[in-house]
Parts: structure tokens; C-alpha cells; sequence
């Protein structure tokens, strides 16, 4: 088994990009970083991986990377030294055990009730990701 | 600021159009894919870009005026051809000295350092190395003499996925760390949507499309709706292609600002690259000009 | 087989009938005009016989066959590859190359006879005077002209199959080819003419016997070769320039930006180069050793009339004559044709020409590095030669003489390349280019040889007198030829140019009422005929040389 050695070389994140799914590749990188916030893998002053080894390793334009961390700028995640790369600023709520069991409870019923009333597992899905695609369109619509 | 600069564009051969009456504008930084059917005119394109070939008609100019084939345009501009000219019978080591020689800048270290790190051989004969192989080599070559535009003519045919995904990593981080330009032909329409923010379509010698990526695909939208409605959209929601059947209906329209309100009966969805790209393509009589007056969309350009 | 074999190599059979034509055409012309001159009026015309140019051409039709029709072959589709489809369709390796081989002969055979027949009848006005076995004329009857065709045939098969590539086994082929013409039996003057035919068969069945072991040969090593790119170890041995210093690669500006072209194309041609020198080299050596040798005997016993090799006996090849004189035109032609030829015929100017310089720069820095060493080359040897020739200082403006000294054969070395280039790009093929190259070339110093060069400066006439020792005799006319003694005669065409032996012929020449007209250049102009020939070819190679870059931009892809 072969260990692919150089996402390593560019911090604790190895990033992972869906280019099937619906979302934007610069939101993917956002979300992923702000996982990475919350399991706790970076933490404020750590170097995010420079537009140059992002690009190199997933093929991507660098505008949407700088796009990413322009994101991560705003949200007031990350901020950018001059001549010396992007570093993480702040913390993220890290979400207790107990708060993601409560949620995951909460959820399921939401799905007893969304199956009683006749919806199958894709119209759920669907359902699912048009109120978040919704719920992000309005979030930037905000933020623009 | 431009990286090239095409205005009222012809070239032609005997009695064959390859290109008529082109405009563009291509910014500085991009990443530009150049998409069109077999024989659209592409690599006449990036050949009159270069300076192998001269146009018939109108002009072509490169890094903000340059000629194309004067010495400024070719210390600034790198190319590589289709399937990769190389000198068969020369070893790499040879190629990377003729290369050297002919340029008056060239970064040896990281032309060496990149060939050694493909795990090609510096005495290996070129034309004994696998295709793949040859197409790492012109694009070293390419790299190494630091230009700020680049060409590539189908660069990423013969490749196998995995140096498919390497090629195009290097290529980004060579955009991300100079700035450089980019514009590359390609057929393959998944890759060019995370690495392409410009795009020109070519058919049949002009240019249909031509803008940024972004603004292409906010300018277009995908409306689905009864069969039996599609005559009675607005004058403003031109559509560029209807994919039809009994009862339902998909079209892709051009919308001018965005905020036109939706027909009856019909839900809208964003368009995606791939798919805007393939309309276009087969709609060969249609076009979409940036600009403050797009121009008609169905019947011959002028 | 016979079909695709034809198609496949047509331009290169083409341009050798045509050149066979042409060669025919002129053979007839000047024939007919020479029978037309009355009986009477004996004209000993010297230059009607240029004897080095004509049958230089005649032979090299052969020669050429054998490099560019023989050798691509085989050479060709091992290059290309696409012996992987040749060799997988229905039929047997040892029936490809054999099917090839006749294909060619079945071209090339009734062309080389009937050349031969035609050289036959043209040469029947001279033999009487030169004799049948001197200066080059026997190889050029039907069947000794037949044999070394197919021998050469077979030689650049044998050559190809070896070497695998185009390139060396070209090179190998003329290596051969000289080598056994050097060997090849002559005779001697004095052999009477009824063993000529004799001969000319045994000629040719030695020939033919040679061509069925290198056609053999060649279907060995093709059979015991598998199908891929690559050199037979036997040639492995050969250097091939590694650049294993990967810090000399990875300086980042040249300081002498000047010489970066010149730096590329000597990398590029420097086995062509390095055989150039090769021959020059061996020519030179001859010249010093037979010069040594020569300068060792006493005056006395020095011949008055000795072929290049310096050997006293007037036998051995008459190959010898040819070699020196055909240099500067067949490598001039080989190496120009390749400066320009491959990059626009493989498309590798959609390499060359998109990097930092100008194509003006590119091709003029080409033709000058090539040029330069070529050059200057080509003056060392005819210094050596120049040296080599004090011995004698005796007929120095005839041929080969003349061409043979330092400025004009420089000269025509330049010519040769720059023609050869521009037909490079004109002809977008490398072979091509290098065959019209070298005849075209050739007919033209023939015919500067034959009607220019005596007119450069203005001749002098002498009536009944010898012309000084050393003069080019340009024409050369006696009224009532017949009625002098046959001894008379013998003497005067030794003495033409002989003051001291010229005794008693002038009051004879009265006495018979013959009267002896002699036009010529005489020897001290020398010197001044070098520089003008020079400077005109010099001239040439400049226009020339220009054209071609105003040629290559101009091209299109």
C-alpha cells in the first residue's frame, strides 16, 4: 500500500474534493477546514497549506483557493500574512458528544415523520440538500 | 492588460476557412480552455498565437501588443504542439541543452529537477519514451523558459488519469506561483470545470462563447416545464438549445441580468459547464459575446 | 509487394530517372556535336572530355541509388515503426527484403543499362585516345554499370539492416562503396581491348556475387532482429554525447548568447560533422604520406604524370581521382540537406520555432556553425593539397587540380551546403533536398569547369607554338591534321603545352602545311583565377544563403 506522502508534507489536513456533488469546489475546502476546526486537527496559529501545494496537489485553479481563504477571512476563521502564507485566527466551537447525540435524535424523528407522510429515502435526500443549497445561497446573498 | 488580444481574426487555407472574423480578449492570470469540435480551429488558433502561421485578415497580438514571432512575444510566450515535436534522435539531455541554448531565459534547475523527479533517464533517447513521457518533457520544456503565457494544444491526449491529475498540478502551481496564463485546447469537459476560470468555444471557425467562467454560467439557466409552454416564454429568455420530449421540456437560456421572473410551470435550475458547453456545441449557429448587447442567438452569425 | 515498394519510395526513384535522363540527354548532345566536327579538322578539344566531372556524375548515379534508395529501404520503416505492421501481414521477413531489393532492381537495372549503352556509344569517340580502362570509363559500361548498381542496392540493404537507422547506414554504405571500388580490377592501359568485355562480365559477376551475400546478410540479421527501436550492440559502442553533469545543464543565462544557435546545431549534426572530417581526414593523410614518399625519390625519377596516390605505376583504381573531388559535394549536400530538411518534414519546427529566437537567427546561425567548420576544413586540405602539388607545379589549372586547391574547393563547399539547405526547406524532405543538392551542384561546377573558368580573365592565342609549361589549354585546333606523320602527331599531343619538347614540330607543321591554333590561359594568371572563382562562389553563398532565410520566413507550418 502506497502512502501518498505529499498532501502530508502540507499540514494535518489532507483535503478531499467531490467534484460530483453540487457544491462550489472553494465552499468543499471551507467546510473542510472548519471540520478540521472542530475535530480539533488545527488550531489558531497554524499554517494553512500555500495556494502553490493546494493547487499542486488537487488540480484546481489557485483562484478558487484564494477564493476559499478569502472565504475563510470573512467568516473571520483565517487571516493572511504578507509573504508568509494564510494561518488559522480563531476557534471553532467544538461540538460536544452530547450536543451531536441530541441533534442526531432529533433528526431521526424528523425522518419517522417525513416517512409517515409518504416520502421516499430520495425525496428526503433532495429535500435535504435544496434546503441547504437554499440555506448557503442565502447565507452569501448576506454576506455579498 | 491583456495575454491575448484577437480582433476580427481570418485565416485561411485555399479554399478552407479555418477561422473568420474572431474577436477576443483574454486577461492576464487565467486559466483559458479553448473547446470545439474536431477541425473548430483550435490549434489554428494557438498556432497564429505563437507566429508559426500568419493571419489572412484582422490581427493577433499577445502580452499586451506584442506580434506574435517577434523576439519580445518569443521569450515571453511557451508552446506545445499536438502530440509533443520533440527531436526523436537526441537524448533528454541533448533536448534540455537545445531547448537551453534557444532560450534566453531558462530555469535548468527546475527543468532537471522536474525531470529527475518524473523518473525519466537524462541519456534516454526521446522518441524511445512512452507518449506520456514525451508530453512531461514539452511541458518542462515549456515551463522552464518562465513565460508568461503558455499554449497548449491538446496536451493531455496520450496521458494516462493519474499523469493526467500530476500534468495539470503542475501547471496550476506554475499559474499560482508566477501569475502566468494559460490557455489550453482540450476535449476533456470534466477537468476543465475545476481548472478553467475563461473559456472560448469554437465552431466551425468562430468563436460562440467567450468570457469568464462565472459569468458564463450566471448568464445561463436551465428551465424545466410542460412541452406544450415552450412557445410561450418571454422574448427576453432566448433559449440556445431544447431538449425535448412528449410531455417535458429542458432549455437552456441565456438571461441578461439574472432576475427575469420564471414562466408558469416551469422550475429553474443553474447551468452547469458541461452541459452548457455540449449545447453550444451542438448549436453550432448560436453565440454568446460578453458584452452590454448579446448578440441574437439563433439564426447565421454575420 | 512490388507495388507498395514502388509507391513508398517513388520520389527518390524518380529523382534518379529523371537524373538518369538528364544525364542521357546530355551524354547525346554532346556526343552528336563532337561526331559533327569534320574529320579534317582534327580539334583535340580538352575540355570536351572534362574527365573528372563527367563520369564523377555518371558514377554517383549509382552511388546514389544505393544511399538513397537501397538504405531507405529497410531504414525507413525501421524508423517509423512500422515494420510492427510490415512484419505481422502474410508473408515472410526473407520475402520483404528480397521483394523490396527487386523492386528497386526492376527500376533501377534497365535504367543504369541503358545509361550504360548510351555512356558506351558517347565514350567511342575518346577510347582510341585515352584507352578503355583509364580514367574511370570502365565502370560506366552496361555491365559493370549494372553490377555496382545492384551492389550497391544490396550494400545499403546489408547497411540498414545493421545499423537500423538511416543516418549511419547511409554513412556505412559510402564507406563501402569507396572501399571496394578502391579494389575493384581495372586493368591496366596495357591490356589489349579484346579482353574488355571479358572483364567488364567478370566485373559484373563479381558484383552480383557480392550483392547476393549482403542481400543474404541483411535477411539474416532481419530475421534474428526483433522488432524494436534500438542500436545492435554492435554499434552500441559508438558515442552517443550523455550530458550526465546535470550542473552544466542548470546554468541559468549563457553569457555567450552569440554562440547558443551555433551551440545547437553543432549538438545536432555532430556526427555528420565528425564523418566530414572522417573523409577530409583520410584524404589529407594520403596526401601527406604520398607526398613524403614522392619528395623521398630523387627529381629525376620523379614520373611526369601520376595519380593521386602517388604510385608510380599507372595502374590501380581510378577511384582515386574522384574521392577528393566529390567531398565537398556530397557532404556539402548531406549536411545542408539535414540543417533544414528533418525539422520541417517531422514538424519539429512547431518546436524550434516557438523558443526564444527568431527563425532568421535559427537557420543563419545553422548554416554558419555548419558552414565554419566545413570551411575550414576544406582549406586545410587543399593547403595539404597545395603542398603535395609543389612537387610537380605542372598542370595546375586543369582539372582536378584546380578545384582541388584551397580557396575554390572551400568554396564550392560552401556553395554545396547553403544550396542544400535552401532546397531543405524548399523541398521539405532531407533526402530530397541532398540528391537535387548534389547533382544540381554538380552539373553547375561542370559546366563553370567547362565554359566558365577558361574565361575568366582573357586567354591568350598561340599559332603554331607550344603554349608555357603549366597552361589550362582551353581549344585546340590543327588544319590538315591528316596530312602530318603519325609520329609528328604523337609528338605534338605530348608537347602541347611543352616548350621544350616541342624541337622540331613547329618547322614540320610548315612543311605540311598544317597549321597548329592553341588557345589557353596561361599559368601565371593562377592565382587571380582562384580568387575570382572564389569570390564568385562566395557571392553565391551569401545570395543563396539569403534567400533561404527570406525562405524560412515565409513558411507556414
Amino acid at each position: 500500500m502506497v502512502i501518498d506522502k505529499r498532501q502530508a508534507a502540507s499540514g494535518p489536513v489532507a483535503f478531499r474534493l467531490d467534484h460530483g456533488s453540487g457544491l462550489p469546489t472553494y465552499l468543499q475546502l471551507v467546510q473542510q477546514v472548519e471540520h478540521a476546526l472542530r475535530l480539533g486537527l488545527l488550531g489558531p496559529g497554524d499554517q494553512l497549506p500555500t495556494v502553490k501545494e493546494m493547487v499542486e496537489s488537487l488540480a484546481i485553479n489557485p483562484n478558487t483557493v484564494m477564493k476559499a481563504y478569502r472565504e475563510l477571512e470573512h467568516r473571520g476563521l483565517a487571516a493572511g500574512r504578507p509573504g508568509q502564507g494564510t494561518f488559522i485566527k480563531a476557534k471553532l466551537q467544538r461540538v460536544s458528544d452530547a450536543q451531536q447525540a441530541a441533534l442526531a435524535q432529533r433528526l431521526a424523528a424528523w425522518m419517522r415523520d417525513a416517512a409517515a407522510t409518504g416520502l421516499d429515502d430520495l425525496s428526503i435526500t433532495a429535500m435535504f440538500d435544496a434546503v441547504l443549497r437554499a440555506r448557503h445561497e442565502y447565507q452569501d446573498g448576506v454576506s455579498a | 492588460m491583456t495575454a491575448l488580444e484577437a480582433c476580427a481574426l481570418s485565416k485561411r487555407y485555399h479554399s478552407i476557412c479555418a477561422l473568420s472574423d474572431c474577436s477576443l480578449m483574454i486577461p492576464p492570470g487565467s486559466v483559458t480552455a479553448l473547446v470545439g469540435p474536431n477541425g473548430a480551429g483550435k490549434t489554428t488558433l494557438l498556432h497564429l498565437a505563437v507566429g508559426l502561421r500568419r493571419p489572412t485578415a484582422g490581427s493577433i497580438r499577445v502580452l499586451d501588443g506584442l506580434v506574435p514571432g517577434s523576439p519580445g512575444a518569443l521569450r515571453g510566450v511557451g508552446f506545445v504542439a499536438q502530440e509533443a515535436p520533440l527531436y526523436r534522435k537526441l537524448s533528454v539531455a541533448g533536448m534540455l541543452h537545445v531547448a537551453r541554448n534557444l532560450n534566453p531565459v531558462w530555469d535548468g534547475a527546475y527543468a532537471v529537477g522536474r525531470i529527475d523527479q518524473l523518473g525519466i533517464p537524462l541519456n534516454a533517447m526521446v522518441g524511445a519514451l512512452p507518449g506520456g513521457h514525451q508530453a512531461q518533457l514539452a511541458l518542462t520544456i515549456a515551463l522552464a523558459k518562465r513565460p508568461r503565457l503558455l499554449l497548449l494544444d491538446e496536451p493531455l491526449a496520450g496521458l494516462d488519469p493519474l499523469a493526467r491529475h500530476e500534468f495539470l498540478g503542475v501547471l496550476m502551481a506554475a499559474v499560482a506561483a508566477d501569475g502566468m496564463s494559460v490557455i489550453f485546447s482540450s476535449h476533456v469537459l470534466a477537468e476543465l470545470e475545476r481548472i478553467c476560470d475563461h473559456l472560448v468555444l469554437l465552431s466551425r471557425g468562430r468563436v460562440q462563447l467567450a468570457g469568464p467562467v462565472d459569468a458564463v454560467l450566471a448568464g445561463h439557466q436551465v428551465l424545466t416545464g410542460p412541452s406544450d409552454r415552450v412557445t410561450s416564454l418571454p422574448a427576453t429568455m432566448a433559449p440556445i438549445r431544447i431538449a425535448q420530449s412528449d410531455a417535458q421540456a429542458h432549455l437552456l437560456v441565456r438571461t441578461r441580468n439574472g432576475r427575469e421572473p420564471i414562466p408558469a410551470g416551469f422550475v429553474v435550475q443553474p447551468a452547469v459547464l458541461e452541459e452548457l458547453v455540449l449545447a453550444y456545441l451542438s448549436e453550432p449557429y448560436a453565440t454568446a459575446l460578453p458584452g452590454p448587447e448579446p448578440a441574437s442567438s439563433f439564426g447565421p452569425t454575420r | 509487394m512490388m507495388r507498395l515498394t514502388w509507391r513508398q519510395h517513388w520520389v527518390a526513384l524518380l529523382v534518379l530517372l529523371t537524373l538518369s535522363v538528364v544525364a542521357v540527354t546530355a551524354l547525346v548532345i554532346s556526343g552528336l556535336f563532337e561526331r559533327s566536327i569534320p574529320a579534317q579538322e582534327w580539334r583535340y578539344v580538352w575540355q570536351g572530355y572534362g574527365p573528372n566531372y563527367v563520369d564523377l556524375a555518371v558514377q554517383a548515379i549509382p552511388l546514389v541509388g544505393a544511399l538513397f534508395v537501397g538504405v531507405h529501404l529497410i531504414a525507413r520503416e525501421l524508423e517509423d515503426g512500422t515494420d510492427y505492421f510490415a512484419w505481422t501481414q502474410g508473408y515472410s521477413k526473407a520475402r520483404w527484403v528480397l521483394g523490396k531489393l527487386a523492386a528497386a532492381a526492376a527500376v533501377l537495372l534497365p535504367m543504369a543499362v541503358g545509361l550504360g549503352l548510351v555512356f558506351a556509344w558517347w565514350f567511342r569517340l575518346y577510347a582510341p585516345l585515352t584507352g578503355y580502362f583509364s580514367v574511370h570509363a570502365f565502370a560506366l559500361y552496361p555491365a559493370a554499370l549494372a553490377g555496382w548498381t545492384i551492389a550497391g542496392l544490396t550494400m545499403g540493404t546489408a547497411a540498414a539492416a545493421l545499423t537500423r537507422r538511416a543516418g549511419r547506414a547511409m554513412v556505412l554504405t559510402l564507406a563501402g562503396w569507396f572501399v571496394l571500388h578502391h579494389f575493384a580490377i581495372v586493368g591496366s592501359p596495357r591490356t589489349p581491348p579484346s579482353e574488355f568485355w571479358w572483364l567488364q562480365f567478370g566485373q559484373l559477376a563479381i558484383l552480383l556475387a557480392i550483392s547476393a551475400l549482403l542481400a543474404w546478410g541483411a535477411i539474416v540479421l532481419m530475421q534474428g532482429a526483433r522488432a524494436k527501436h534500438g542500436v545492435p550492440r554492435l554499434l552500441r559502442a559508438l558515442p552517443r554525447r550523455v550530458d550526465s553533469n546535470a550542473q552544466v545543464l542548470a546554468r541559468q543565462l549563457d553569457g555567450t548568447r552569440l554562440m547558443a544557435v551555433p551551440r545547437v546545431a553543432w549538438r545536432q549534426h555532430w556526427i555528420g560533422l565528425l564523418v566530414a572530417l572522417t573523409l577530409l581526414g583520410i584524404y589529407v593523410a594520403t596526401l601527406v604520406m604520398t607526398g613524403l614518399h614522392i619528395r623521398a625519390e630523387p627529381a629525376g625519377l620523379r614520373p611526369q604524370y601520376v595519380n593521386l596516390t602517388g604510385s608510380f605505376a599507372s595502374g590501380g583504381s581510378d577511384a582515386n581521382y574522384t574521392l577528393p573531388l566529390l567531398l565537398p559535394f556530397v557532404v556539402g549536400a548531406i549536411l545542408g540537406g539535414s540543417l533544414t530538411g528533418p525539422d520541417l518534414e517531422h514538424g519539429t519546427i512547431g518546436f524550434a520555432w516557438a523558443q526564444g529566437v527568431t527563425r532568421a537567427r535559427w537557420v543563419v546561425g545553422k548554416m554558419a556553425a555548419v558552414g565554419c567548420v566545413l570551411v575550414v576544413a576544406a582549406i586545410a586540405a587543399g593547403l595539404v593539397f597545395q603542398w603535395w602539388d609543389q612537387a610537380y607545379l605542372a598542370d595546375r589549372l586543369s582539372d582536378p587540380w584546380f578545384a582541388l586547391y584551397a580557396p575554390v574547393y572551400a568554396g564550392w563547399m560552401a556553395v554545396t551546403l547553403v544550396v542544400a539547405a535552401f532546397l531543405g526547406v524548399l523541398l521539405r524532405s532531407r533526402i530530397g533536398a541532398a540528391v537535387t543538392c548534389f547533382f544540381g551542384v554538380l552539373v553547375a561546377a561542370y559546366a563553370n569547369a567547362e565554359f566558365l573558368r577558361s574565361h575568366y580573365l582573357p586567354t591568350a592565342v598561340a599559332v603554331n607554338r607550344p603554349a608555357p609549361a603549366g597552361s589550362l589549354i582551353i581549344n585546340w585546333s590543327i588544319t590538315n591534321v591528316h596530312a602530318l606523320p603519325g609520329a609528328i602527331r604523337h609528338q605534338l599531343l605530348v608537347n602541347v603545352d611543352n616548350p621544350t619538347g616541342w624541337g622540331g614540330i613547329g618547322p614540320a607543321l610548315t612543311r605540311y602545311h598544317a597549321t597548329s591554333i592553341l588557345t589557353y590561359q596561361p599559368a601565371s594568371q593562377f592565382w587571380q583565377l582562384q580568387a575570382i572563382e572564389s569570390a564568385g562562389l562566395l557571392l553565391v553563398t551569401l545570395l543563396i544563403g539569403a534567400a533561404t532565410v527570406w525562405l524560412v520566413r515565409r513558411q507556414e507550418s
